[in-house]
Parts: structure tokens; sequence; C-alpha cells
């Protein structure tokens, strides 16, 4: 076998294990005689060690909670609108990102109760009031009446 | 890698997000090395290795279970960040192999100087000296342990080509632990 070939192998199956019995003998015998294909074995060999001491490292732990974000936002995406609008409903009031907006809407509804209220007697206050000022008026008018009548009385009785 | 169960794949495709996290946590590991060792970048490995499971997921539906989940996962790791390679423009052109024809000739110290190379850096810079398509071959092959067929169907390549690449980066590999990894660098 020629040095052409025996490398051919060498770089490929004889390396990997993958050459015949009868082949690989063959290789091995060729080698033992040349010092060229012998160092370009050797030189595989020290590569291929090179390559596997390499150290395994595992992926951030961030990147899993970065790609379950953007899964779950995929999702809530690729709902129908009236279902994602629901969805988007159902997260703001049970979803744990918005505790400061309910909270705030929360305060924002007892403000408005508190002023709605506040007006609310203000009415009654000024309602009670001009019914009072309107019976006054009546009752006034009602006496002027009284007078009127008391006065025509008086006059027809003068002339009568 | 351990083999995934066909039942946590269908869980997982069926938006089980518990079966999904399994998955991930049993396949996370070779896609963000494959993905490092590519792109030769921690942060581009972690944009690719979202970037893959962003893909797995989506796709999961479709998986019918031809080839086994581990290729399939392995193709989809090494054609992300071989896109994302191109897409960057990191990579360049493959060196010449004139040198190739010449490398049993020189008798020098080219067993010391690869001996010297063991350590992280170095087998980083020899990486980086091959083109991103040699480098998956070569990753596939040496440090995740893919027989010849499974490169084959990762790579979606027949085994005559797995073989001709093999040797190609192999060669390579040499010239450029013996050039000192200085001819070719990929930044």
């Amino acid at each position: 076998m020629k040095c052409d070939k025996v490398q051919e192998f060498l770089f490929t199956d004889y390396i990997d294990g993958l050459a015949d019995k009868e082949t690989e003998a063959r290789i091995d015998e060729h080698i033992a005689g040349c010092p060229k294909c012998r160092e370009v074995k050797e030189a595989i060999a020290a590569t291929r060690a090179s390559l596997k001491s390499v150290k395994r490292e595992g992926p951030p732990g961030h990147i899993w909670y970065r790609l379950k974000e953007a899964i779950l936002s995929g999702k809530q995406e690729e709902r129908p609108a009236l279902g994602g609008i629901l969805g988007t409903l159902k997260n703001i009031v049970t979803g744990p990102r918005y505790v400061f907006a309910r909270a705030t809407a929360v305060a924002l509804v007892i403000l408005v109760l508190v002023f709605a209220a506040f007006v609310v007697q203000r009415n009654y206050m000024t309602t009670e009031m001009s019914r009072e000022e309107l019976y006054g008026l009546v009752n006034f008018e009602l006496n002027g009446d009284e007078m009127m009548s008391d006065l025509g009385t008086e006059i027809e009785k003068y002339f009568l | 890698m351990n083999e995934i169960s066909r039942e946590s794949i269908i869980q997982a495709a069926g938006g089980d997000m518990e079966a999904f996290e399994a998955l991930y946590k049993a396949t996370s590991g070779f896609v963000y090395n494959v993905a490092l060792r590519i792109a030769q970048k921690t942060s581009d490995a972690e944009e690719i290795t979202q970037d893959v499971f962003m893909k797995i997921h989506r796709n999961l539906k479709e998986f019918s279970f031809k080839s086994s989940f581990k290729t399939w996962a392995y193709r989809i790791t090494v054609n992300t960040a071989l896109n994302h390679c191109r897409a960057s423009m990191k990579d360049k052109d493959v060196i010449d192999m004139e040198n190739v024809g010449e490398l049993a000739s020189q008798r020098n110290d080219l067993k010391e100087k690869i001996d010297r190379q063991d350590s992280e850096a170095k087998v980083s810079e020899m990486l980086a000296a091959l083109s991103p398509e040699q480098r998956a071959i070569i990753i596939l092959r040496e440090i995740e342990g893919l027989d010849y067929k499974e490169i084959a169907e990762t790579l979606n390549i027949p085994i005559n080509t797995v073989r001709s690449r093999l040797k190609r980066s192999r060669e390579e590999l040499i010239v450029c632990a013996k050039k000192g990894v200085a001819s070719h660098e990929v930044r």
C-alpha cells in the first residue's frame, strides 16, 4: 500500500476504527516501516486527544427563563382576539407581574367611591335646602293668599 | 446525550411546559456546546441555544420520529449555528490546502507542538482555524462522538461526503497546529 492510500485511511476509517482487520493490518505494516505516515498517524491522534479533552459547559441558567418567557408570550400572541383579551385580563387580575397595577386600581376605585359619596351627600343636602326654601316660598305665598283673601273679605265686608 | 422518550416528546409537543423543560434539560448541554464550538463566542452560543429551542418548540408537533430526536436536534443546532455564523460574517474562506501534501515530508516537532495544545484556548484556536462547516463536522465527530451515519443524517449528506469532509478538516487541523494556528483566525 502506498503512502497516499495509507493516509487516506489514516484520516478517516483507520483512526475511527472502521477499517476492516485486513486493511488495518496492512496499514500497520506500512506505518511500521514509514516514518512519514507514522508521524501523520501520531499527529492525528494528538489532535483528537486535544479535542476530546475539551471541557463541556452547561448553558447559563438564564437561557431557560428567557426561552420560557418567549414561548409563553408567543402563545399569548397566537390566541384569537377575544381569547387573547380574556387571557390578558386574567393575567392582569391574577398574574404576579401586575401587583402594583392592581393596588393602584383598587386605590383609584376607593378614591372615586369616596368622591362620589361626597358628591351625592352634597347634592342631597342642596336638595333638602331647596325644598325648605321652596316650601318657605309656598308658605309665604299661601300666607299672602290668606292675607289677600282676608283683605278681600274685609273690604267686601266694608263695602257690603 | 440521553435519548428522550417518545412520550415526553409527545407531551412537550402538546404544549406541556414541564415536559418541554425536561426536554430542554436533557438536550441543552449538547446544543449549547455545539453552538459554542461553532460560533466560538459565549454570547452567540446563548443566542443560538435560545433560537434552537424556539425552533424545537415550534416544530415539535411536526417531528415524525423518522429519525431520532437526538439527530433532529443536532441538525437544528448545526444549521442554526452555521446560519448564525454566515449572518454574522464571521466566517472566512477556507485556507488553502496546498501545504497538506507536504505534511508527511515535514518531520519537525509536530507531535510536540500538538501535545502542547491541550488547553482549552488552544483547542478553540484550532477550531477557529477551520471554516464553520468544518468545525461542525469535527465537533460532531470528535467532541460529540457521533458516528458517520449519525453525522450524515445530521448534516443531510452521504456517508462518503462525511468521510471526505472529515479527512479534509483533520488535515487542516494538523496543518494549523503545525503552523502555530496563526494563518487563519476567524474573528
